[in-house]
């Protein structure tokens, strides 16, 4: 079973993505900020990532720049779902630490996401 | 040998004869009289001549019986006078002569004595000449006075209108600098020396180049590209911000508009209106900023309502629940999706302003980008039965160009989607794509509502949206045409609107050609 970390503050965010991809049949961890995020990441290893950008304390590209640096966090598939337009700091920071999707939430639909990590994680 | 009085009665002689000479030939007139009765007693030919009288009529008449000397009063008078003084001068005595001439003359008499016998000689000069000369001067005279007492009053009133003039100046709250047509400052008011910091007297009839001028990025503004330089040279108004650095070595934006002074065909010079802009791109940052943040703010909320909507419209209950809940649904999707499309122009509009859009330009084939739009366009069209037709003229290749694609086709959807929009079902959407030697023309043409003129000049500013418009379509923004003009100048093209209220609009998209722009064939090839 493939396993899904979901960094994301905002609660009603986190629990329609929970509940949608526990129905596709991934275990699903959830996290609220990019420290704990962080330290989930080296205990779950996941197969992916769900990470937002704007979160209190750690922010999702900081963690992503910690991530990056840790051997067992290098190649970890990470996905950004922000509502935030990528302006130029956050692509140069994205193009540094290797995200496979940068999504912006209002822009894509459940379902699209949802293809996205289904054919992301090989099914 | 001759006696002593018969050589005295000579020399008297030859002094008679010489006097007698000098009397007949003399340019004044001459006037003998007994210096006891007055009586005339010679008088030489030119006196004669003046007055009009000849020898005989004079001779053995006293002074005031020949009706030259009018006022016999007077001249009895003056003959007493002269008699007991030995001497009368008048510098100016009007007389008439025979003929009724009026003359002026100089009268000096004196008397004296010649033996036993008292005369009088009286020499008179015409001087009506000379008093006309002098009248006639003294007529300038007061004439030139006149005319300097009016220009006295016309420079006084020259010196109101500059004082005017200077107060206006120096009470405008914004900078003017005038300039002539050599590029030296020959006027500058107080908001001009407040704001550059530099005083007017150490400007005026300095270069123009004195007053420094920088780019964003630190480089000097040359002399050909400042406002000055460029109104003179195209004869046309030109606007620009640029650094301005203060004689303190610190920067500000300093917005210039220069317009020539034109006086019939030649300029001879320009009014050059100049303002401290910092505090206004302050609140124009902070605007947009705080337009950014709310945006982002808003955007969360609606993101999730999509989502959640999303899986209520999926979920089973809902399918299988009567047309009016899933129909209520549709709704709150439809409302939704509207405002997260508001969200995201006024995203665009903020970044815009901002000047964080940034161009990412790459060589890709543009006839496919318009192909592919139209073709995504094409159902909308057809769920409102609108003929949505594309020409793409000469020839069938592709066309390369070097631009940033995402924004293209951000332009060209926005086009096509406001033609559809605003025509009604039954109506028609043409695309003509042209390309010229140096440019690239999109036409989008509707048979839509159309724009009035009024509302054509106001079409491209932020948030605008025409009465028509907003009755015929609530939902839009004013936002799509601020953008796509922002991009298209960004481009160094330009779009332009031709409309007729009731028959329809047409938009052409002008877009310049660089040397890598290319038909495919060149490329590959």
């Amino acid at each position: 079973m493939k396993k899904i970390l979901i960094v994301e503050d905002e609660l009603a965010y986190t629990k329609i993505l929970e509940t949608n991809l526990i129905k596709e049949g991934y275990s699903v961890v959830v996290e609220e900020n990019g420290k704990k995020g962080l330290e989930a990441a080296k205990k779950e290893l996941p197969d992916l990532i769900l990470l937002d950008i704007r979160m209190p304390g750690m922010d999702g590209m900081a963690m992503l720049s910690l991530l990056r640096k840790e051997k067992w966090g290098k190649k970890t598939k990470v996905i950004l779902l922000t509502n935030l337009e990528p302006d130029e700091k956050i692509i140069g920071k994205v193009f540094k630490t290797e995200p496979y999707y940068y999504f912006v939430k209002s822009d894509i639909t459940l379902s699209e996401l949802i293809d996205k990590i289904k054919k992301l994680l090989g099914e | 040998m001759p006696s002593q009085a018969h050589t005295a009665q000579q020399q008297l002689q030859f002094s008679e004869l010489r006097y007698r000479r000098l009397f007949e030939a003399a340019q004044d007139g001459i006037l003998i009289l007994n210096g006891d009765t007055g009586d005339i007693i010679d008088a030489n030919p030119f006196l004669q001549k003046m007055l009009e009288y000849s020898g005989k009529e004079l001779m053995g008449k006293k002074l005031w019986q020949i009706g030259t000397f009018k006022d016999v009063a007077d001249s009895k008078a003056a003959f007493s006078v002269l008699k007991k003084e030995g001497y009368i001068r008048y510098r100016d005595l009007p007389l008439e002569t025979k003929g009724g001439r009026k003359i002026d003359v100089e009268f000096v008499s004196n008397l004296y004595k010649v033996g036993q016998l008292r005369v009088i000689q009286c020499n008179i000069r015409d001087i009506t000449d000379r008093i006309t000369i002098e009248n006639s001067q003294k007529k300038t005279t007061a004439a030139m006075l006149n005319v300097m007492e009016d220009l006295e009053t016309a420079k006084n009133l020259l010196e109101v209108a500059k004082a005017k003039d200077e107060a206006m100046l120096n009470s405008i709250g914004e900078g003017l600098v005038a300039v002539d047509n050599k590029g030296m400052v020959v006027v500058m008011n107080k908001a001009a020396e407040r704001i550059l910091g530099l005083r007017i007297k150490d400007m005026i009839n300095r270069p123009v180049t004195d007053i420094p001028l920088e780019y964003e990025d630190g480089r000097k503004v040359s002399k050909s590209q400042r406002p000055t330089y460029m109104a003179l040279s195209q004869n046309a108004t030109v606007k620009a911000v640029f650094n301005y650095i203060t004689p303190l070595k610190t920067k500000f934006p300093l917005a210039i508009t220069a317009t020539p002074i034109k006086l019939g065909k030649m300029t001879i010079g320009l009014i050059e209106i100049i303002r401290d802009i910092s505090r206004e791109q302050e609140i124009d940052r902070a605007k947009s900023e705080f337009v950014s943040l709310a945006s982002h703010q808003l955007r969360t909320p609606l993101g999730i309502i999509k989502w959640y909507l999303e899986a209520l419209e999926n979920d089973i209950y809902i399918k299988s629940a009567p047309p009016e809940v899933t129909n209520h649904i549709k709704e709150i999707y439809k409302s939704n999706k509207r405002l997260l499309s508001l969200v995201r122009d006024l995203l665009s509009v903020s970044r815009i302003d901002q000047g964080k859009v940034k161009n990412l330009p790459e060589k890709v084939d543009v006839k496919n980008i318009i192909v592919e739009t139209v073709r995504l366009m094409s159902t909308v069209a057809d769920k409102k039965n609108i003929g949505l037709s594309m020409v793409i003229m000469g020839s069938p290749r592709p066309l390369v160009i070097n631009i940033d694609p995402l924004r293209f086709h951000e332009v060209l959807e926005n086009l096509v989607t406001n033609a559809i929009e605003y025509t009604s079902p039954g109506g028609k959407v043409d695309i003509e794509v042209k390309r010229f030697t140096t440019t690239l023309q999109i036409r989008v043409k509707d048979t839509g509502i159309g724009i009035s003129l009024a509302d054509q000049k106001k079409l491209f500013t932020k948030f605008f949206r025409s009465e028509r418009a907003i009755e015929f379509n609530p939902e839009g923004s004013g936002l799509g045409l601020y953008v796509i003009k922002s991009y298209v100048e960004d481009w160094g093209g330009k779009v332009n609107v031709k409309s007729v209220e009731g028959k329809g609009s047409e938009f052409t998209v002008t877009l310049p050609l660089k040397g890598g722009d290319k038909d495919e064939k060149n490329t590959n090839s």
